[in-house]
């Protein structure tokens, strides 16, 4: 019944590799993530669904890791997958036209940029409950319709949900690039709807892994009355990170 | 061949996981029924998921590969092996249970992840699921089938012939399915005066006994609130409906009245359409209608002129998608110059007497304090002329919230509204049995209580099984 955090967060290993550099933009990423990381603690979610580009990518459809648990440097005891909502979410998508729209996978190892997020915010929390989500080769309209679906399951479940987007924004690009321009603004202005349509060109040409996971996450807190706050902005590794919590008005 | 030789490795496990309770063993009879032990739709694969989980199972968050190579949850191959060989899901949780406690164990052991189920050497059947369709596949297709076909196990069990166990107990089974176990596991255990190292089929049964709820065993009323697995619900008839919002539940009914019950028990009603809106909330459609949802339907506003009417604020409308609108069964059209939507409670100005105006225009007067503190605090009390109440047709007085429970001072039982009508507990301890907590009952008067026609009464089904323990 309750999705209580949601966020967008980069799956670039460096920030944890040049943590400890005199880097500003490591700085202040690791600031921003620090930040976000203790909002979570507080807030305690019991599963986290992490949606990513990367994993077990098949392109017809959303690709959803089974295995559990499931190998990751950093967490001793591996990484717990919330079995139940799989089978919940299986059972609903079967329920309905769309039943390729997920397929399931049993993957023992993820590679680093699915850990990196993970193990950036779960520092304090590393026994909660993970799904992960490799995105398809959809549209983005196509994957916020199935970002409303996980919000239905979310909302029909006592536990205690947080969904988090993972990647970056342009690649091998400035700041200055024109999707990152109209990402930043739309989240500024809150027009979230207004992602979903941004020029594919424009998004291909950014070489982005954010974009399906994000209009996946404006789906699933679509309706809820969320403010974007973006935490950070900076260029690292010739990607541009970008770290942004959802927070209730 | 006799399976219990397995047995012996996972027993001490077994030992330190049961709680002491009363409990009588019924040798000749491990299961009620051999219907009961073969209802293959007991449990859904969400209800082997929720009873997982309310155990703390090791096995809610186990994924392993199932019989098609495939990977699945715990729940879904035992649910699919279930069906498949016409078997309670239950019947597997016990034995994995009495096996290798893989039910209360909230880590994985060897004996979970090879030999869960105990059958035969472990050699032939290692892993979770080769073990499951092995014992599965022996129970129905060997016993169970020579049983039928022959009237005896291959150990030479049969139903209404006395045989002496393993560990010395002369049994008689009254059914197949007990025949069928006995060859399974040859043995009382420590429950039944059998060998006291082992669990066995009195294990089996005393477990069983704890777990297993037979059907409509709890009948909760319409109105009341129960925690399934990890969902709330309100009942309605035969049909569970899932919040989908806090507000939903919260506009409507208090969350401390929410009755925690095992997933055996909610997975006997239908799930219904989700509750996704509180009561009273305006909608919108994707093709821009509007909306008032009320009693469960969307009743559209025909103008402007009549959503004005009655002060609505176009800043509480809520964007709803086609399909949650769709899921919303249709209501009467809101038009000019009806009753509010939401009802109206006027006030005599002469007498002082409240009456609720229904949204069709009926009147229900409201006789005591407590069915107005019980129904009617949100709502505004608009005084008017005895003249201008009496233009609403009168019928009968307003009610009590279903879900309510109620007692008086001098009589002590205690009713639970639903309805329209109150429903007596058998007794109080049937009430606690049913989770209801003492500190929600409401006393009223006896003309309160006597408003509400009596209902049938709230008991519990008993189950089968002991009347038969002599034999």
């Amino acid at each position: 019944m309750s999705l209580i955090f949601s966020a967008i967060v980069p799956n670039n290993p460096k920030i944890f590799l040049e943590n400890s550099q005199d880097n500003s933009s490591v700085t202040a990423i690791a600031n921003s993530i620090q930040e976000l990381e203790g909002e979570l603690y507080f807030m305690k979610p019991d599963t986290i669904l992490l949606l990513t580009e990367h994993g077990s990518v098949v392109p017809e459809a959303i690709n959803v890791n089974i295995e559990s648990p499931i190998l990751a440097d950093g967490f001793k005891n591996g990484l717990t997958v919330d079995v139940g909502f799989i089978t919940q979410l299986k059972n609903v998508i079967n329920a309905t036209a769309q039943s390729n729209l997920v397929t399931v996978v049993a993957e023992s190892t993820i590679p680093q940029e699915i850990i990196t997020p993970l193990s950036l915010l779960l520092k304090h929390l590393p026994e909660t409950r993970v799904v992960i989500f490799s995105m398809a080769n959809f549209s983005l309209v196509k994957h916020q319709e199935f970002g409303e679906i996980l919000r239905q399951l979310c909302l029909e479940t006592n536990k205690r949900m947080a969904v988090i987007a993972s990647g970056h924004l342009a690649k091998n690009s400035t700041k200055e690039n024109a999707l990152d321009t109209l990402c930043l603004n739309f989240l500024k202005n809150k027009e979230l709807e207004k992602i979903l349509h941004i020029n594919t060109e424009v998004i291909e040409k950014s070489k982005s892994d954010l974009m399906r996971p994000l209009a996946t996450l404006i789906g699933t807190i679509a309706k809820m009355n969320l403010e974007p706050k973006i935490l950070s902005y900076e260029h690292l590794d010739n990607e541009n990170q970008l770290v942004a919590n959802f927070t209730l008005k | 061949m006799p399976k219990f030789k397995i047995f012996l490795a996972s027993i001490f496990l077994l030992l330190t996981a049961l709680p002491v309770s009363a409990f009588t063993f019924t040798k000749g009879r491990i299961i009620e029924s051999d219907e009961v032990a073969q209802d293959q739709y007991y449990l859904s694969t969400f209800g082997i998921q929720a009873f997982l989980e309310e155990k703390g199972s090791v096995l809610a968050s186990y994924t392993t590969l199932d019989i098609d190579g495939q990977k699945r949850s715990a729940a879904e191959i035992i649910n699919a092996a279930s069906k498949k060989f016409e078997l309670n899901p239950l019947f597997f949780l016990v034995m994995g249970q009495k096996e290798s406690s893989a039910i209360t164990n909230s880590t994985v052991t060897s004996a979970i992840d090879d030999c869960w189920l105990g059958y035969a050497s472990c050699k032939s059947a290692r892993g979770f699921t080769a073990q499951l369709y092995a014992a599965a596949d022996v129970i129905t297709n060997k016993y169970l089938h020579d049983l039928k076909t022959k009237g005896s196990t291959v150990s030479g069990w049969k139903v209404g012939t006395p045989k002496t166990t393993v560990d010395g107990v002369v049994v008689n089974p009254q059914n197949n399915i007990t025949a069928a176990l006995y060859t399974y596991n040859p043995l009382v255990g420590r429950w039944g005066g059998g060998n006291y190292r082992y669990g066995a089929n009195s294990a089996f049964q005393k477990l069983w006994d704890e777990w297993y709820q037979p059907k409509k065993a709890y009948n909760y009323p319409s109105g009341s609130l129960l925690r399934i697995g990890d969902a709330i619900y309100l009942i309605s008839g035969d049909v569970k409906k899932p919040f989908a919002s806090m507000s939903a539940l919260l506009s409507n009914y208090d969350p401390n009245k929410i009755i925690p019950v095992p997933a055996v028990i909610g997975e006997q009603y239908i799930t219904g359409q989700p509750i996704r809106f509180p009561a009273f909330s305006l909608l919108q459609n994707p093709d821009g209608g509007v909306y008032l949802y009320a009693h469960g339907k969307k009743r559209p506003f025909t103008s402007q002129e009549s959503f004005k009417q009655y002060g609505f604020n176009p800043a509480e409308i809520i964007q709803a998608s086609a399909d949650e609108m769709a899921d919303i069964p249709d209501g009467e059209p809101i038009t000019v110059n009806q009753v509010d939507p939401r009802g109206l409670l006027v006030q005599n100005k002469v007498t002082g007497a409240v009456s609720y105006i229904t949204p069709q225009g009926e009147r229900s007067d409201v006789i005591a304090r407590e069915i107005f503190d019980n129904r009617f605090l949100s709502l505004e009390i608009i005084p008017k002329s005895p003249e201008e109440i009496a233009k609403f047709k009168m019928t009968k007085p307003a009610l009590l919230k279903n879900g309510t429970i109620i007692t008086t001072k001098k009589d002590k039982t205690i009713y639970i509204i639903a309805d329209g009508k109150r429903h007596a507990f058998k007794s109080k301890k049937v009430f606690k049995k049913y989770g209801y907590q003492q500190k929600y009952i409401m006393p009223v008067s006896k003309k309160v209580l006597n408003l509400h026609p009596q209902g049938k009464e709230v008991d519990l089904k008993k189950k089968q099984q002991k009347k038969n323990k002599k034999k």
